[in-house]
């Protein structure tokens, strides 16, 4: 047990110190997984809102792949993503292989699932008079996409923060197409991933409980940007 | 030429009929109340009138343009926010400038009794409060023909008579509502009557 409480006084110590190759997996993983997060918000939200409204055939279909692809292991993304993006893969020339850039892009494939899914299930629980009070009251299209987004904002937020928690603490995209060089790849997963495999278990749990006063600080912020305690 | 003409109006589900309003003709301005019992199609055709339900056999013609028609649930749909930014809703989507809205939107609050809350949030509500919220939000963008499912149901004395108050002062709005008890003196309205769907398909002779 003595580590446990070893690793809370060192990560405490790391933050106060401003240790700078934790400061930087720390932020490192925090701009990747706020851009793909952020990437994925603005194609997954309104992707699961148009499926939970639209009367297209097939759009069960659509929505059953979503829900299976939230399933995804993130090993197979980093694998996917490794061979496009390897020397002889199709996008190889673009040269992101060991990038940020490249976990981006993985993180953004993971999250637009798991945030069209549960956006599709926000709107789609809505009340039908929501939209009958809208078209009575004159909402266009548009207005009436707007007003169906904010009422379904709790679990719209939730998706969202959902899919931030399965970036930030993702292992198997960042060690594989960024390889967790340091001071450029490394995030606070795989930087917990070595510093356990080295045996130093408070190092690693250090990195944990960075991880988790980040997740509280982004689900703070994201719930007052959201006037969440409002109805 | 009325505003409204329904003929042999009839709405089935599965198999069942629901709705069955053999003739009602509404005049431009009138003051209609559909009185019934519970379960005889009332909503049902609110709803077609409203344009909701479009699957329906019979005639129904209606003047009035969808966007100038407003719609008011039994029990109502409040969106998440305040009440002006409910009853500001529909201003806002005829694209109506934001200082006019407001000006508007403070002239229902006060007709409705309902100025002190304009800042409350709906969730707080109680349901007599809701429907004062939605009613002003309705009148507030002037629609042409206002179509009201139970008003006044579970509304007490003095909001009946103030509903009725300003539903009365009304003067190009035409007002269809449905009621299930019998109306208040408050309230003034021609009242047709509308009967279970079974007791107007079944002819005598087929019941001996």
């Amino acid at each position: 047990m003595q580590y446990l409480s070893d690793g809370l006084g060192e990560a405490m110590g790391y933050l106060l110190r401003m240790e700078p190759s934790v400061i930087s997996a720390a932020f490192r993983s925090l701009w990747i997984s706020s851009l793909a997060v952020l990437f994925a918000t603005l194609c997954g939200v309104p992707l699961g809102s148009w499926l939970a409204r639209a009367s297209i055939p097939g759009r069960w279909l659509l929505v059953f792949a979503l829900r299976v692809a939230m399933a995804f292991p993130t090993v197979f993304l980093g694998l996917v993503c490794f061979a496009i993006f390897s020397r002889r893969g199709p996008l190889g020339a673009l040269e992101l292989l060991y990038t940020p850039w490249v976990i981006v892009i993985g993180e953004f494939v993971l999250a637009v699932p798991i945030i069209a899914s549960l956006t599709h299930g926000a709107v789609f629980s809505l009340d039908s008079r929501v939209h009958e009070t809208a078209v009575t009251l004159g909402a266009g299209p548009i207005r009436r996409w707007f007003t169906y987004i904010s009422e379904a904002r709790t679990g719209i937020t939730l998706a969202v923060l959902t899919a931030f928690a399965r970036c930030i603490t993702e292992l198997g995209i960042a060690m594989m197409v960024g390889g967790n060089i340091q001071g450029r790849t490394r995030t606070l997963a795989t930087a917990t991933a070595m510093e356990t495999d080295k045996g130093a278990f408070a190092q690693g749990l250090a990195m944990g409980f960075i991880m988790l006063t980040i997740a509280l600080l982004v689900t703070a912020i994201i719930g007052w940007l959201n006037h969440e305690n409002e109805v | 030429m009325p505003q409204i003409e329904i003929e042999d109006l009839k709405v089935t589900k599965g198999k069942k009929l629901i709705c069955h309003m053999p003739q009602m003709s509404v005049e431009s301005g009138e003051q209609v109340a559909i009185f019934g019992a519970n379960g005889v199609g009332k909503t049902t055709l609110m709803l077609v009138l409203a344009g909701f339900e479009r699957d329906h056999q019979g005639a129904c013609n209606i003047s009035t343009a969808l966007r100038s028609r407003s719609f008011m649930h039994q029990t109502p749909y409040l969106f998440r926010g305040t009440v002006l930014h409910n009853v500001m809703y529909g201003l806002r989507s005829h694209g109506i400038d934001s200082t006019k809205c407001r000006r508007i939107a403070d002239e229902w609050l006060d007709r409705f009794a309902i100025a002190d809350i304009a800042q409350a949030r709906c969730a707080n509500l109680s349901g007599g409060e809701r429907k004062r919220v939605a009613l002003a939000r309705a009148l507030a963008m002037s629609p042409q023909l206002l179509l009201l499912d139970e008003p006044f149901a579970e509304v007490d004395e003095a909001g009946v008579s103030l509903m009725s108050e300003v539903l009365s002062d009304l003067q190009s709005t035409t007002v269809v509502f449905t009621s299930a008890t019998p109306l208040s003196s408050d309230v003034r309205a021609r009242v047709v009557e509308m009967k279970t769907p079974a007791d107007t398909t079944s002819s005598p002779v087929e019941c001996l």
